[in-house]
């Protein structure tokens, strides 16, 4: 390629399929070892790295949505879990005149230990992944010219309509649309906002598929690919860690299913 | 002299559910090296008649016609429009919306992509086409990060990636600021220089009066006139019948008449009118 | 006059108007999401593009511009199990796409039934999936509101968060279709079906 690419930080530096397969094995050890010092780990290391890559502004709608999830699956699971047996399990506390049970706790514990960590570490690698790159690594897996297409063209087209939303937003807010107040005006403001984004993006489309077909999208030729990837060193170690993890997860899941160990890991029932 | 690049033979055309033909029984030829200018009013069938030649119409979107157009010696009829990419590119108005790739760079190298280019050959093409529009500082920024002028020349660099012969560009200035547009008529100056053939659909009088080599007016899908500028543009009534006004400069020219005693050869465009309003004034220091 | 024909059903551009449309679908989704949380509604809002997508194009165009929506979110958002919510852009996909097919996708009735059946689909299979995923709640508002109510009503946490999806899933698909019924209606009828045209020119 021409353009100087940048690559400040090791994880940037890794290529996708690497980082892919990190990012499966990381996934199976959560979810199938279900240990809670692995998944506090993950999340501490993955926000630290989420500082040190300067990406904490993006990280902070994830983060509002572990926090709403966090008091929406604790303050919910923990007076109605369905493991709740409220004649036997003890009351941690009671808040309002609702009582809280730890299997209630430990219920939701289940579920956010498995949505928390992977959401910090997912995000971080995902971050660091260049989509164009990553439709590359995916075309040369054996994926279509047209479906890697599809892929990337999605970011661009959600850049694109967010870009006219951002105006549409700001042009009726101009003509004193309501985008504050109670839920009424909340609703009324959506319809005026998203239906001329929507219609604009359709009435665009038949323009843009005559000028990929003079681009030659139709083509019979067989496609090229005009990124080229920059090996990093450190991609088969990130490769091969990631699959020794899922490698581990599912072999332990396994032995423990079959009986033929006890689960040692396991610490969140 | 100048061989034939584009023949439209009695080309007639009409799009898929419609009664009225938007084009109607068109001959022309437009010769290698030619910068013709194609002007008229709404639904003249100015888009129609450079999606005919690149063989959008009627052999991708559908439709009837009648005639034949002929690219470098290859009727469309026979190819149904297929192998003029290397002949003929054409750029539409809206940029923005052409762009389906992450950086400039990438954005060039698509349409090379899909033809199977090798990736050296890419490499040259785009910066041959990126030092020839202007945007060898830019490869790596967002197509979207540009400025409307910077769009439609990253649109103009991914067409001439593939080294067609004849550009066209449909009103590719009309959503653009007087700046970009200005962008625009100077990077097709300069093709037009380098050997290209252009064909530019604008609204713009002025500066199709001072660029191009042959205008061609249409009017409701027939040929009114293809013609050298000064003759075209010299007949106000012919244009004014069909809804095109002339430049500013021939339409003072042309009512000032007598007093100039120019004949018929009005100015078409500022640098040709200054000497002869000149005439008027006495030729001394302009006034207030 | 005898003119020749060309006639674009069997045209080339099918394929660029799917590679097109699919990832319109996915940006539309997740523009209507973006909205509904900007304006703080307690539902979803993210399967417009999914209906718009399957009544142009067709159910398996639309049900594939759904799970990519997913697929995306998933990623970007860290929350790689909320793919699974894809099989429910599916459903809604495969609903709309048929019934735009055989033209039953034209009138307000139409829309109400589709709406309904949208609406059905995405309780019946959002439910396990949600029970699978984060234990029951998700984090929308609108929706853990009403398990709380209908738990306290007496019903399990499971039949709540079935029950729970129902309403929203009504409000939040009948929007989906109406506003995709709308832009429809306002379409240039060469529009209205871009598939290359099933219909003749």
């Amino acid at each position: 390629m021409l353009q100087q690419r940048n690559f400040p930080t090791l994880l940037t530096r890794l290529t996708p399929a690497p980082k892919l397969w990190f990012a499966l094995g990381l996934t199976l050890a959560i979810i199938l070892v279900k240990n809670l010092w692995f998944d506090v780990a993950v999340i501490l290391i993955s926000t630290v790295m989420i500082v040190h890559e300067k990406q904490m502004m993006l990280f902070k709608l994830i983060l509002i949505t572990l926090i709403v999830l966090f008091f929406a699956m604790y303050g919910i699971h923990g007076a109605i879990a369905p493991n709740i047996d409220p004649a036997v399990d003890p009351v941690m506390f009671e808040l309002f005149g609702i009582p809280y049970y730890g299997a209630g706790f430990a219920y939701a514990s289940r579920f956010y230990l498995n949505v928390a960590p992977l959401m910090c570490a997912l995000f971080l690698i995902f971050l660091s992944i260049d989509m164009t790159d990553l439709g590359v690594t995916i075309c040369q897996a054996g994926i279509s010219y047209t479906a890697m297409f599809t892929f990337i063209d999605s970011f661009q087209v959600i850049t694109l309509l967010k870009k006219d939303m951002e105006q549409i937003q700001d042009a009726q807010r101009a003509r004193g649309l309501q985008t504050e107040g109670n839920l009424i005006q909340r609703f009324r403001a959506f319809v005026p906002i998203m239906v001329p984004v929507v219609a604009n993006s359709i009435i665009k489309v038949q323009d843009q598929a005559v000028a990929m077909d003079t681009k030659g999208f139709n083509s019979d030729c067989k496609k090229t690919i005009y990124r080229e990837l920059t090996p990093c060193k450190w991609d088969p170690l990130c490769k091969w860690l990631g699959i020794a993890m899922g490698a581990f997860a599912i072999a332990y899941k396994v032995l423990v299913v079959a009986g033929v160990i006890p689960a040692l890991f396991t610490n969140i029932i | 002299m100048s061989k034939p690049i584009i023949q439209l033979n009695g080309y007639s055309y009409r799009y898929p559910g419609a009664e009225e033909l938007a084009l109607k029984n068109i001959t022309l030829t437009i010769d290698e090296g030619d910068f013709i200018g194609v002007i008229g009013c709404n639904r003249a069938g100015k888009s129609t008649l450079c999606k005919s030649v690149v063989g959008i119409l009627p052999f991708v979107s559908g439709g009837d016609w009648e005639g034949e157009i002929v690219i470098d010696g290859k009727s469309l009829n026979d190819t149904r429009g297929h192998g003029t990419t290397d002949v003929v590119g054409i750029v539409f108005q809206d940029a923005e919306s052409q762009f389906t790739q992450q950086t400039v760079e990438d954005e060039i190298a698509f349409a090379m992509c899909n033809f199977g280019y090798d990736r050296a050959l890419m490499r040259e093409r785009v910066k041959f086409a990126a030092e020839a529009c202007g945007l060898i500082r830019m490869l790596d920024r967002s197509p979207y990060h540009l400025s409307g002028g910077q769009q439609q020349r990253l649109a103009v660099a991914s067409i001439l990636a593939l080294q067609p012969r004849v550009i066209i560009l449909d009103e590719s200035t009309s959503q653009l600021d007087p700046i970009g547009r200005d962008e625009i008529f100077r990077l097709v100056g300069e093709l037009h220089s380098a050997g290209k053939t252009v064909i530019m659909v604008d609204h713009n009088i002025e500066k199709i009066a001072d660029t191009v080599d042959k205008v061609i007016v249409l009017h409701e899908g027939a040929l009114v006139a293809y013609d050298d500028p000064h003759k075209v543009f010299g007949s106000k009534q012919l244009l004014n019948d069909h809804f095109v006004r002339v430049p500013q400069v021939t339409d003072a020219a042309i009512g000032l008449g007598e007093r100039l005693a120019l004949g018929q050869d009005y100015p078409i465009t500022l640098n040709e009118a200054v000497p002869v309003f000149r005439t008027i004034t006495g030729g001394g220091a302009s006034h207030g | 006059m005898a003119m020749n024909t060309v006639d674009s059903s069997k045209g080339r551009l099918r394929s660029t108007y799917v590679a097109i449309m699919i990832p319109l679908g996915v940006a539309i989704n997740y523009i209507g999401g973006t909205i509904a949380g900007s304006l703080g509604l307690p539902i979803y809002l993210d399967s417009i593009g999914t209906v718009i997508v399957a009544a142009i194009m067709g159910p398996w165009v639309g049900a594939t511009s759904g799970v990519l929506y997913n697929v995306i979110s998933g990623l970007t958002k860290g929350n790689i199990l909320s793919i699974l919510f894809g099989l429910c852009n599916i459903g809604s996909g495969l609903i709309v796409g048929y019934m735009a097919r055989y033209k039953k996708f034209n009138t307000l009735p139409h829309v109400l039934i589709a709406t309904f059946f949208v609406a059905l689909w995405n309780a019946i299979i959002g439910a396990p999936i949600a029970m699978v995923v984060y234990g029951g709640v998700d984090g929308n508002v609108g929706t853990n509101l009403m398990i709380v109510g209908l738990q306290a009503l007496g019903n399990d946490l499971a039949g709540a968060a079935f029950l729970a999806r129902i309403p929203v899933n009504l409000i939040d698909k009948g929007i989906a279709c109406f506003i995709a019924w709308g832009i429809l209606k306002k379409l240039p009828e060469n529009m209205r079906s871009l598939s290359g045209g099933r219909t003749k020119a």
